[in-house]
């Protein structure tokens, strides 16, 4: 589903912002089916690697695939559901007329719009409010309505960045729900999250990133024994590689 | 291609709600729209050509009233979407960069339509009326047809300008860099015109620069000269100052131009990071 080959990214020096390597010779594979947790600290580079995954920023160096194509190609997008990190929408519009936009623009009629809408904002406890404007939504809200714009089209692939990010508990617990439920269904999810209590729970495999470069790559199991939390692994993965710097 | 033209219209229906819904916007139209109106007293402090200082500041009124559009809220569209990360959620569906920026220019195509649009209507009740209020000496003629080239010619000039702070968009980050680079380019395309006049009547008169009006009217194609689509001198009266012929070219010449700088911004945003 995604290939990334022997990728490097740097951000140019900008006005008061030195030049910045963000990815250095990153290379992995999601695979069809397969749900990887794309774990490390601020700053690791997860964010710069789902940018490039769709394409908002370019490599340096390196190939990208993602379901067989390159990234710039705006179709493969029907099959990609994108959770952003932080949900943003333009702050005048309500819910529905985002939700109509994203389906639209996955070849959608207005009828399947109007059903996939319904089933999934009353899967996500927006029904009641998909007339009000967005600007008008806690942040929670948002990351669910960013949810239902990422699944209105019942992508093949899920990208999504940070989303557990300003749900309270609750939301929280119905979205790993969600998860595990997309994931039983056979959809192939890479997921990126510092937030490592749900990851075991979620994931088959593992890619961590720190400075820009992996530090590990597989699956679960053979990263933690069952005396060691995926935090503890994570930390003591992180310390070795700076130690050995 | 079909597809490509459903993300566009969609996309420009979000932009086109989204600000028809921003407060500023609608104060923008109702404070326009009320200066219009003050025309109607406007005509009392003017003792001569009655109906051609009304016209001239009914269309000033409706061009600084585009302007307010163009320079305060367009530029700020794509800098918006950048800055809050609207981007992200609009460019992970299945829409190129291209019909991303051709869908925020014909949102915003509409809203500016649609305010020259009200502000043109309230223009002509307005002019209609002081001409019925008036003894036929002081605003003896009023061509609805010309009023209507007229506005076309304001639209066609906005929309040209519109094309321009999309290419601006896409070269540089920000509003306020885009903002300035805008009214720089439009400052050109308002002086050049005199500059290009008076080195051609001093050419005529005391002969070289020969060079120096080539230079200018390679800067023309690069700064059109806007005031060629200004026809507001014609709406009182039975006669065009053009022949249709050449009002036509006028019109395709900066449309052209129009399709030009939009080419080249679909250009710019594809080669973009998206930091």
């Amino acid at each position: 589903m995604i290939r990334l080959q022997n990728i490097h990214k740097t951000y140019p020096r900008q006005l008061g912002t030195p030049e910045y390597k963000a990815l250095d010779d990153i290379s992995f594979q999601l695979q069809k089916g397969e749900t990887m947790g794309l774990i490390g600290a601020n700053g690791a580079g997860k964010s710069t690697t789902i940018k490039l995954i769709l394409d908002f920023i370019r490599p340096d160096k390196g190939r990208i695939t993602v379901l067989g194509r390159n990234p710039s190609y705006p179709l493969i997008r029907q099959q990609i559901g994108y959770l952003p990190e932080v949900a943003r929408f333009p702050q005048n519009l309500t819910c529905m007329e985002m939700i109509r936009f994203a389906g639209e623009t996955c070849g959608l009629s207005r009828s399947e719009v109007a059903k996939a809408a319904e089933k999934w904002l009353l899967r996500l406890d927006l029904w009641e409010s998909r007339e009000r404007l967005l600007r008008g939504f806690s942040k929670g809200m948002q990351q669910r309505a960013s949810f239902a714009m990422a699944l209105i089209h019942e992508p093949e692939l899920l990208i999504l960045d940070e989303p557990m990010s300003g749900l309270d508990p609750i939301g929280r617990a119905k979205i790993v729900e969600l998860i595990l439920e997309l994931k039983r269904e056979g959809r192939s999810i890479l997921f990126c999250t510092h937030l490592l209590d749900d990851i075991n729970r979620l994931v088959d495999k593992l890619l961590v990133l720190h400075n820009g470069q992996i530090r590990y790559e597989g699956y679960l199991d053979s990263f933690c024994n069952s005396e060691q939390s995926v935090e503890e692994a994570f930390l003591a993965l992180v310390a070795k590689g700076d130690a050995s710097l | 291609m079909t597809a490509n033209l459903t993300n566009i219209l969609s996309l420009a229906r979000i932009i086109f709600l989204d600000g028809i819904r921003r407060y500023a916007l609608l104060g923008l139209l109702l404070l326009s729209l009320f200066s219009e109106a003050m025309g109607l007293f406007f005509m009392d402090f003017v003792s001569h050509d009655v109906g051609r200082a009304s016209s001239d500041f009914l269309f000033s009124i409706m061009w600084l009233g585009g302007m307010l559009f163009l320079l305060f809220h367009a530029v700020q569209v794509i800098a918006w979407d950048e800055e809050r990360g609207v981007i992200y959620s609009i460019l992970s569906r299945p829409l190129s960069r291209s019909a991303y920026v051709i869908g925020v220019f014909v949102g915003l195509a509409v809203l500016l339509t649609l305010l020259l649009l009200s502000l043109g209507l309230v223009a002509y009740l307005t002019l209609n009326w002081i001409q019925d209020a008036l003894d036929p000496i002081y605003f003896p003629v009023f061509s609805s047809s010309h009023f209507i080239l007229t506005w076309l010619g304001i639209v066609v000039a906005q929309l040209t300008i519109l094309s321009v702070i999309m290419l601006f968009s896409g070269l540089v980050r920000g509003g306020f860099p885009v903002l300035l680079l805008s009214l720089a380019y439009y400052a050109i395309c308002t002086g050049l015109p005199t500059v290009r006049e008076s080195i051609e009547s001093e050419t005529a008169t005391n002969g070289g620069n020969e060079s120096t009006l080539i230079f200018l009217k390679l800067l023309s194609s690069i700064f059109p000269d806007l005031t060629r689509l200004d026809y507001k001198n014609s709406v009182l009266s039975d006669m065009l100052p053009l022949s249709v012929t050449e009002i036509s070219t006028d019109f395709s010449i900066v449309s052209l131009y129009a399709i030009i700088m939009m080419t080249f911004a679909c250009m710019a945003y594809v080669r973009r990071d998206l930091q």
